[in-house]
């Protein structure tokens, strides 16, 4: 059994790469199509295996696989899988996906396994720079995106490396779990680091300052790619900077309390106040996946066992939510839908993707019996048991708020006048019911979930 | 145990998705309103062994939900569950009878109706907070759902309004669940355990505490200064919206004061507030209602004042307000689904329901202007009727508290009296000199009106319910 645990990751993120070869050299759109949606199923079991299982051991020393990490690998095949079926039919030719989405799922899962600080750097780099390419593949209209993405994920690599060579010369270590940093306590460069550090993955994670760029390329890039920009890099950077500050910056836990509440407290209130006056829907999703970053972030400003597991259920709640709501967006904008107007009718012309819709916005608002109620709720209880109740109060708010945006889109779904109506794609469809069967199944019985998150946090904090 | 509670709820559940799933009108018809009656039989079932078995009242049907949490779904039948199961069943059943083929898209109300009862039964049912909260949105987005989708005319507003001051209260009353859990001893959400408990609450946190649950309640009931969603809510609902809004669900909000006041022993300080803001509630609907025209508008505000008076009867505090206030649910959620249902019938036969317009209705619509005016009689406290007992108990109860100033809210209900009686003399009995033609009312309402009807004077002539019962502590 060990030596099938030691070699089955590398085994497979091999086999990645050779699926990704293999969809240049033959083309065949439907060939790689299974084989990329093969391995990630396979990549999932295998998460879902070291969860159950509790299993922690190091893998070349290069990898260091612990609940934490399984649940980071179920998260991101998932969403792959999720994504891979969207972009089979979201985009006329599979193959630049064929070949790129498993060198991207490299990077993404390779952070989650990550047992060195500079493995974290070269993973992102591995995933991001495909993902530029994706978006630049598409067409000379998603130069703009492809461009901004470039630069900002350029700056924000620079910063990341800054912040851990900062620290390097005091603990001569780039392994996550020796970096003794901790022991060092707040003195100004630690500080600096640690602003550093949230500030070049708050970047990808779309926190409050630098979170500009993020309606322009989720607004602008192709249809099949933004799911997997708000579905995985974003959640990736969240993996990432969970690792980071919680492991390496265990020290300072005051001053990672202070710089998440306030980012907390203002991501939400800048993501939730500008959907408001959004026109256009995909532009009103990559705000409200702003201010669902700041809920994410009430769960880690609590610095808790407990917070932790609140915001790996939201991450991986919201990473369901944000690939279900895109893909039906871009599929609609194909059609030829992009502002709230268009929406007007839109259950007349497809009742399926309506009520997919809906229930996603429901979900996403909040509302009980499913997903995303389960994770704000263990979110604002994580607060609150540890003593933030201010910041408890100003979440239940905002999700208040965005009742209103969601409830306007809803509304304006199912008013109108019968239209013609519009077929959808079978792997549209696929995506659509599987995101549906998800926030309604684990709204209901989130126990499963829970205790997947639950391990992984407790894993987490065991390492300190 | 037989776990009767759970099956009442698969009941309710398994048929409004069958009715949805149904693509059929006459199908999706028959779900509801079998199991609209099954449930009724059920819940006298339920009502029966409360009486004759002993340990049932208090008994919890249970099974574990979220383990981490110790979050379980635990169903229990207190006295109040009971009550308002009845009330539950009776309402909706009636509020299903009344559908007529006029709406375009009709047969999507049926699941609607559904959703909302079995919210609302498992609202009235649950045990822990956390259920109580997971229902209490339920039963907000079914009846969103009812104003805007179904409602008349004005609906997008009337149905936004609705949802911003209901999304309001649950977000106080989410939060005030989520602070409970953490200041109790061993961290719970259980209704029983936090009643046993409440003294050991830091009294930092006891007012704060307090007001997140009575704003959020007092929303939803409707009381004085959060009751503007409630007119336009109303009024532009479908007949069957307001007979479920105003009869059950603004129970959901006096349930939760009624859960409040005996959930926290700290509440005795705040009683006294309460007492005031229901008596200023209750003449504010009072004077406000003088100025009404739309007979929806009138009962809307009417049912407002009642609200009023089952604060007074919750903030009381003496086990006979307290029982009054409960049977003042029971009574005026039964008139308010019989008003509601006769003011539906006379809008589809005279195509107004103004005033102004309405003249003489008794001479060509009997029946209608018969049940109007045995609501009229109910919600004034007539004896014979339901709401008599429950004034008389609510203001023995509120006597005996606050003294003769107990007595105040009840000039409220006089002032209620006259303009109902004026309302229906001018518009049911006086005006047309000699009609030949009949307006009948549709079958469908006419019969859920009966019923209603007939739950108010069994209520009334039978207070069973109370005297058995006052033995038993409320929740």
């Amino acid at each position: 059994m060990p030596i099938i645990t030691n070699f089955a990751i590398p085994t497979l993120l091999v086999l990645l790469i050779v699926s990704g070869l293999g969809s240049v050299l033959y083309k065949n759109k439907r060939l790689s199509f299974g084989i990329n949606s093969a391995l990630f199923a396979i990549m999932l079991s295998f998460g879902l295996y070291y969860s159950a299982t509790g299993a922690s051991f190091n893998v070349f020393s290069l990898y260091h696989i612990y609940p934490f990490s399984s649940f980071a690998i179920i998260l991101f095949s998932v969403s792959m899988l999720l994504v891979n079926f969207a972009a089979y039919s979201l985009d006329k030719s599979y193959v630049k996906f064929g070949m790129l989405l498993p060198i991207i799922s490299i990077g993404a899962f390779s952070v989650a396994m990550a047992s060195s600080l500079l493995t974290i750097i070269i993973s992102i780099e591995i995933m991001t720079i495909p993902t530029i390419l994706l978006i630049a593949m598409c067409g000379k209209a998603f130069a703009e995106p492809a461009t901004k993405l470039f630069l900002l994920s350029a700056i924000s690599i620079a910063t990341l490396a800054f912040s851990i060579a900062l620290i390097f010369p005091y603990d001569s270590t780039l392994s996550i779990a020796q970096a003794s940093s901790g022991t060092l306590g707040s003195q100004y460069f630690m500080v600096l680091s640690l602003i550093l550090l949230v500030a070049s993955l708050g970047t990808e994670a779309a926190l409050f300052p630098f979170d500009l760029w993020i309606p322009d390329v989720y607004q602008g890039s192709p249809n099949a790619i933004s799911p997997m920009l708000a579905g995985i890099n974003k959640k990736v950077a969240f993996i990432a900077l969970i690792e980071i500050s919680f492991i390496v910056f265990a020290g300072m836990k005051h001053d990672i309390v202070s710089i998440f509440e306030v980012l907390a407290v203002l991501t939400m209130f800048f993501g939730n106040l500008v959907a408001l006056v959004q026109k256009n829907v995909k532009r009103m999703f990559a705000y409200s996946s702003i201010s669902q970053a700041g809920y994410i972030l009430v769960g880690l400003a609590s610095v808790s066992a407990f917070g932790l597991e609140a915001s790996l259920f939201q991450i991986f709640a919201h990473s369901i939510m944000i690939i279900g709501a895109f893909v039906i967006v871009g599929f609609l904008a194909m059609e030829g839908l992009n502002t709230l107007e268009d929406y007007k009718g839109l259950s007349h012309k497809n009742r399926f993707s309506s009520f997919s819709l809906a229930i996603i916005m429901l979900s996403m608002a909040g509302i009980p019996g499913l997903i995303g109620f389960v994770g704000k709720f263990l979110l604002f209880s994580s607060a609150i048991s540890s003593g933030l109740i201010a910041l408890a109060f100003i979440g239940i708010i905002n999700s208040f708020i965005s009742i209103y945006y969601y409830g306007k889109l809803i509304s304006n779904i199912y008013s109108g006048t019968p239209h013609k109506a519009i077929s959808i794609p079978r792997s549209v469809f696929v995506v659509m019911l599987a995101v549906v069967i998800i926030i309604i199944a684990l709204g209901i019985y989130p126990a499963p979930l829970m205790a997947i998150a639950s391990r992984a946090s407790v894993s987490l904090f065991g390492i300190i | 145990m037989f776990p009767i509670l759970f099956l009442i709820m698969a009941i309710a559940g398994v048929s409004g998705i069958a009715s949805a799933l149904y693509g059929n009108y006459n199908t999706a018809k028959r779900i509801a309103i079998g199991s609209g009656i099954i449930i009724l039989a059920l819940a006298i079932a339920v009502l029966a062994s409360a009486f004759y078995v002993k340990g049932f009242v208090g008994s919890v049907e249970s099974v574990a939900y979220i383990s981490q949490f110790g979050i379980s779904f635990s169903l229990t039948a207190t006295v109040a569950g009971i009550v308002l199961l009845l009330l539950t069943a009776i309402v909706s059943l009636a509020a299903s009878i009344t559908i007529s083929r006029k709406f375009e898209d009709e047969r999507n109300i049926y699941p609607l109706i559904m959703l909302f009862e079995f919210s609302a039964i498992g609202l009235f049912l649950s045990s822990n907070l956390f259920l109580f909260y997971i229902f209490w949105d339920v039963g907000v987005i079914a009846s969103y759902f009812l104003i805007s989708s179904f409602g008349s005319g004005n609906r997008s507003h009337a149905a936004n309004t609705f949802l911003i001051y209901s999304i309001f209260a649950s977000a106080v009353l989410l939060l005030g669940i989520m602070l409970i859990y953490f200041y109790t001893p061993v961290n719970s959400f259980s209704i029983s355990y936090i009643a046993s408990h409440s003294s050991l609450i830091p009294s930092s946190i006891q007012s704060l505490l307090f007001l997140l649950f009575f704003v959020a309640f007092m929303v939803k009931m409707p009381i004085f200064p959060f009751h503007s969603w409630m007119q336009n809510a109303y009024t532009e609902a479908p007949t069957q919206g307001s007979m479920l809004i105003s009869g059950v669900l603004s129970k959901f909000g006096a349930y939760g004061m009624l859960v409040l006041f005996s959930m926290f022993s700290f509440s005795s300080h705040f009683a006294k507030y309460a007492f005031v803001l229901g008596t200023i509630s209750a003449f504010y609907a009072a004077f406000v209602i003088m100025r009404q025209k739309d007979l929806k508008s009138i009962t809307a505000y009417s049912s407002m004042l009642e609200s009023g008076i089952i604060l007074v009867g919750i903030s009381s505090l003496s086990a006979i307000g307290t029982a009054g206030a409960l049977y003042l649910m029971l009574a005026h959620g039964l008139v308010m689904a019989l008003m509601f249902a006769v003011i539906g019938g006379i809008e589809v036969s005279y195509g107004t329901r103004n005033i102004e317009a309405l003249k003489g209705i008794i001479r060509e619509s009997m029946g209608s202007a018969y049940s109007f005016l045995i609501g009229v009689f109910a919600s004034t406290g007539l004896p014979l009727t339901a709401g008599f007992i429950a004034d008389v108990l609510i203001f023995i109860g509120a006597i005996s508290t606050y003294g003769l100033y107990g007595a105040i809210p009840l000039f409220s209900i006089l002032l209620l009296g006259l303009y109902m009686y004026y309302v229906v003399n001018k518009s049911f009995f006086a005006g047309k000199e000699y009609s030949n033609s009949i307006a009948k009312l549709p079958k469908g309402i006419m019969v859920s009106s009966y019923m209603a009807m007939a739950a108010i004077f069994i209520f009334g002539l039978f207070p069973f319910i109370i005297t058995k019962l006052l033995g038993f502590t409320i929740i």
